[in-house]
């Protein structure tokens, strides 16, 4: 069994979950741990993103969260799970990759932290995570259409204000240019524009075919029976008369041609600038490879004693912000920064320099150490969270890896200097996105 | 002194230190261990430019106490695998370390030097300045942020409060190393430290560490109180490209508490606002459904201090007039209403499963001793806040509709094109 309990270990065991696989071809992976004063549970289902089909599961999400047969609307089902001690239910759709991903989550406290006799938190919420997918409020047979309506408006006033953080848009704006063609261009909230054709028909019928063929995991973490669980989630969560599909492969990005320079005004008061660089390492890369890429990312940008970090704002005082991270399904490394016109140039310059830097001359011992240190500390103190062991977990199953916490721990110790210059010299900046104030001064 | 809570399953050991400070400890098995070092020194603290303290010197010195003779102490944490953050508040500086619990004692030491250490040579200082320049026009593209500094402005105008905690380009331009010196002296003293932990820490080892560090400080207590914001509600405008206005509402509370009554007070006005527009209530539901509320931005916040206090509360609409009269309407009503006892015990649920769930990881649980720790109180003493015979109570809510919850008294920040 999968526990942290035991505080000795330095590492867990190399799973951080039990799995199996239930009746109606549901994923199941428990954690078993004392830790918690409540019980977390996740369900993933996913697709690859396509155009109409994004916005159709985003728009679905909101509708799953606007109330089921016996919960009729958003102030019931709030209410209820305020009654459960201030339980909590969500459904949104998030990127992984080149994945949609429909994640609801249901987190409420542990029968052993509840004043009073209360029913078992554990399966009224898998109660209505399977009421929420299967059995969502109808008006004539139907999803009801003024609550579409609002839900329409709801997300084109959310994709907006979403790109009313300037860095956000810059972000959405690379990726749209960057990966144009491929499923990485699509944002997982959807495209208003696709909206029109959405109905209470067709959307019930495309929730209900959805629920019983995309592949579907399901994440239980906390003090729980792992048979009692399994059983509660075959009980209430939907089966699939056919086998589920499986994951879909992570296709490829087209391959890279010649930079590119992409720049836009908008009406920020600081300069947004995106770097898009193709290194040939992805998530599905032997482990050690991966490890590589890593402790490059942290080392390079990724954290406040990184290069960018170092020598461009503190040194430099070139920009207040500067960091890179990376979209591991598509092995890539972005770099972004906030900064005026007249310094984007300099700026640039000296974030190619470092790269260069270090595919001529390689990190130091105590650069390596230190990026090191940190990401072993960061995988040990996944194991006493959820959310990150989660997210890593379902990360690996879509890109079709079964490497563990543990091995990608192991592997930072073989990285080397030489493995590092080699990976720095095999990164090609993509696209240089720049959102520029309308009025730049100077 | 230990304390244990039996229903939470959890201790507390507090130590008061010889050298001064204290340190407030949450043992617990696992392998990872989280760190606050709080100094009461905050922008209210600022004396001014008149008396060599002007607007964002408080944050500056946070920025600048990383930079030590050897370099910059960041990377003596990554070294060790420990993650480093500061962050400069109204009323306090707080500094923040995340490590295994193997190399907790030297990311102790190290956050105790972080602190307590005073380099400040002069070329860095000018770099300084304009990164933080930088950061200040970051800001100003933050919807969230200029909606929060203008609701500021509209409640408390002329006063510290509304200056931008990390000060002004103008401000920043008269700092110097020898003026952060001074203040570093002044304002770091050991009697203004509290240090609050949650891992598997030896908790003798850690006094004696942090007693041994502290007796290296200057001695004494700080020379500043925080100053008392005295609210002028009115209406405040800021300019910006959105996609929708904002529309933000606070509601002044001028009434002076301490300790365990201000946290009383805090978590009354948390209910409250649960009650009247919480996701729960039928205001939320009926103008979620007609469209004037946004479900992603819709909400309310306390902010309750010795020096201050007010309740925010609004969120982004396409007609923020019309959102801001059905707020007033609502609580205009709310007085002569029994929406607060009617829904009492469901927010109190809410609000009880709340609290225990910031007892789970090591940064929640330190956040909660944190909050508690800085108004004087024990953190127990504040978890019966939520249940029992001292629990909130509805006429702890009744009397927020009088104190704060006000329709006559309310400042207005209206943002956008």
């Amino acid at each position: 069994m999968s526990t942290d309990d035991d505080a000795s270990a330095r590492l867990p065991a190399p799973g951080d979950f039990d799995s199996r696989t239930l009746a109606g071809g549901l994923q199941f992976h428990v954690r078993h741990t004392t830790r918690f004063k409540s019980v977390w549970v996740d369900v993933f289902l996913g697709q690859m993103m396509q155009p109409g089909a994004v916005t159709r599961l985003a728009l679905l999400a909101r509708l799953l969260e606007r109330g089921t047969r016996r919960l009729p609307d958003l102030r019931a089902l709030n209410r209820h799970t305020d009654w459960l001690y201030g339980a909590a239910l969500s459904a949104q759709t998030l990127a992984m990759g080149p994945f949609q991903v429909l994640h609801l989550h249901y987190d409420a406290l542990h029968g052993a932290y509840v004043p009073q006799e209360a029913d078992n938190l554990l399966e009224c919420g898998l109660q209505l995570l399977g009421e929420v997918l299967t059995d969502p409020f109808l008006e004539d047979g139907v999803l009801p259409p003024a609550r579409i309506e609002q839900e329409k408006a709801s997300l084109r006033h959310y994709v907006s204000a979403l790109h009313d953080d300037r860095t956000m848009l810059a972000q959405r704006r690379l990726m749209e240019q960057m990966c144009a063609g491929t499923p990485w261009a699509l944002a997982p909230y959807g495209d208003p524009e696709e909206l029109s054709g959405l109905d209470g028909a067709n959307l019930l019928t495309y929730l209900r075919d959805f629920v019983t063929t995309a592949p579907m995991d399901i994440y239980v973490c906390g003090d729980v029976d792992s048979d009692q669980a399994a059983d509660l989630c075959t009980r209430h969560l939907p089966g699939a008369p056919k086998a589920r599909r499986r994951p879909a492969s992570v296709p490829e990005l087209q391959p890279w041609a010649a930079s590119r320079r992409i720049h836009e005004t908008g009406k920020v008061s600081q300069g947004r600038l995106l770097l898009g660089f193709r290194t040939p390492i992805r998530l599905s890369a032997p482990v050690g490879d991966y490890a590589t890429l890593i402790l490059f990312n942290l080392l390079f940008g990724g954290d406040a004693h990184s290069r960018l970090y170092n020598h461009i704002r503190e040194e430099e005082g070139l920009c207040y912000h500067i960091a890179s991270y990376m979209e591991p399904m598509a092995g890539l490394l972005l770099v972004e920064a906030g900064v005026e016109p007249q310094d984007r140039r300099c700026l640039v310059g000296k974030v190619l320099d470092e790269l260069s830097d270090l595919a001529t001359q390689g990190p130091s011992s105590a650069e390596i150490e230190r990026s090191q240190a940190l990401s072993r500390q960061r995988l040990d103190s996944a194991a006493e969270g959820r959310g990150d062991l989660v997210h890593f977990h379902q990360m690996r199953r879509l890109a079709g890896t079964d490497s563990s916490r543990l091995e990608l721990h192991s592997a930072l110790g073989s990285v080397t200097s030489a493995t590092l210059r080699t990976l720095a010299a095999a990164i090609v900046l993509d696209t240089e996105y720049f959102l520029a104030p309308v009025d730049p001064v100077g | 002194m230990a304390f244990l809570h039996e229903s939470l399953q959890e201790s507390v050991v507090i130590q008061d230190l010889d050298a001064g400070g204290r340190v407030c400890v949450v043992p617990r098995a696992g392998r990872r261990c989280h760190a606050v070092l709080n100094v009461a020194f905050g922008a209210l603290h600022e004396a001014g430019a008149r008396c060599g303290e002007p607007a964002g010197i408080a944050h500056f010195l946070e920025h600048r106490l990383f930079e030590k003779p050897g370099g910059d102490i960041g990377e003596r944490f990554s070294d060790i695998g420990a993650d480093i953050d500061a962050q400069t508040g109204f009323t306090s500086t707080s500094y923040s370390v995340t490590s295994g619990a193997d190399v907790f004692p030297e990311a102790i030491e190290l956050l105790l030097e972080l602190a307590g250490r005073a380099h400040f040579p002069e070329d860095p200082v000018d770099r300084e300045r304009a990164i933080i320049g930088h950061e200040i026009q970051l800001f100003e593209d933050s919807v969230d942020w200029v909606t929060f500094q203008t609701l500021l402005g509209a409640l408390y105008p002329d006063q510290r409060l509304a200056v931008d905690i990390a000060g002004t380009p103008d401000s920043l331009l008269s700092i110097d190393g020898a003026m952060l010196e001074r203040c570093h002296e002044r304002h770091y003293r050991p009697a203004s430290v509290q240090l609050f932990a949650c891992g598997p820490i030896d908790v003798g080892r850690l006094g004696s560490a942090c007693s041994q560090a502290l007796r290296c400080w200057p001695q004494g207590g700080s020379t500043a109180s925080p100053t008392r914001a005295r609210a002028r509600p009115d209406r405040a405008e800021a300019t910006m490209s959105l996609a929708r206005p904002r529309r933000l509402l606070a509601f002044p509370d001028e009434i002076r508490r301490h300790g365990l009554a201000l946290m009383r007070h805090e978590l009354a006005l948390e209910m409250a606002l649960d009650i009247l527009f919480g996701p729960g209530s039928e205001f939320f539901s009926r103008h979620y459904e007609a469209g004037l509320l946004a479900g992603e931005t819709f909400g309310g916040e306390v902010y309750m201090d010795e020096s201050y206090g007010f309740c925010l509360l609004g969120g982004d609409a396409d007609d923020p007039d019309g959102l801001q009269k059905v707020i007033l309407e609502e609580l205009a009503r709310a007085p002569g209403s029994d929406w607060i006892e009617a829904d009492f015990e469901r927010a109190r649920r809410r609000a009880y499963g709340d609290m225990v769930c910031r007892w789970e990881d090591v940064e929640s649980t330190v956040g909660f001793i944190e909050s508690a720790g800085l108004r004087g109180c024990h953190p127990f003493a504040v978890t019966s806040l939520y249940d029992g015979e001292d629990a909130v109570n509805v006429g702890d809510i009744r009397r927020c509709l009088d104190t704060c919850l006000r329709p006559d008294r309310v400042a207005v920040a209206a943002v956008g094109e």
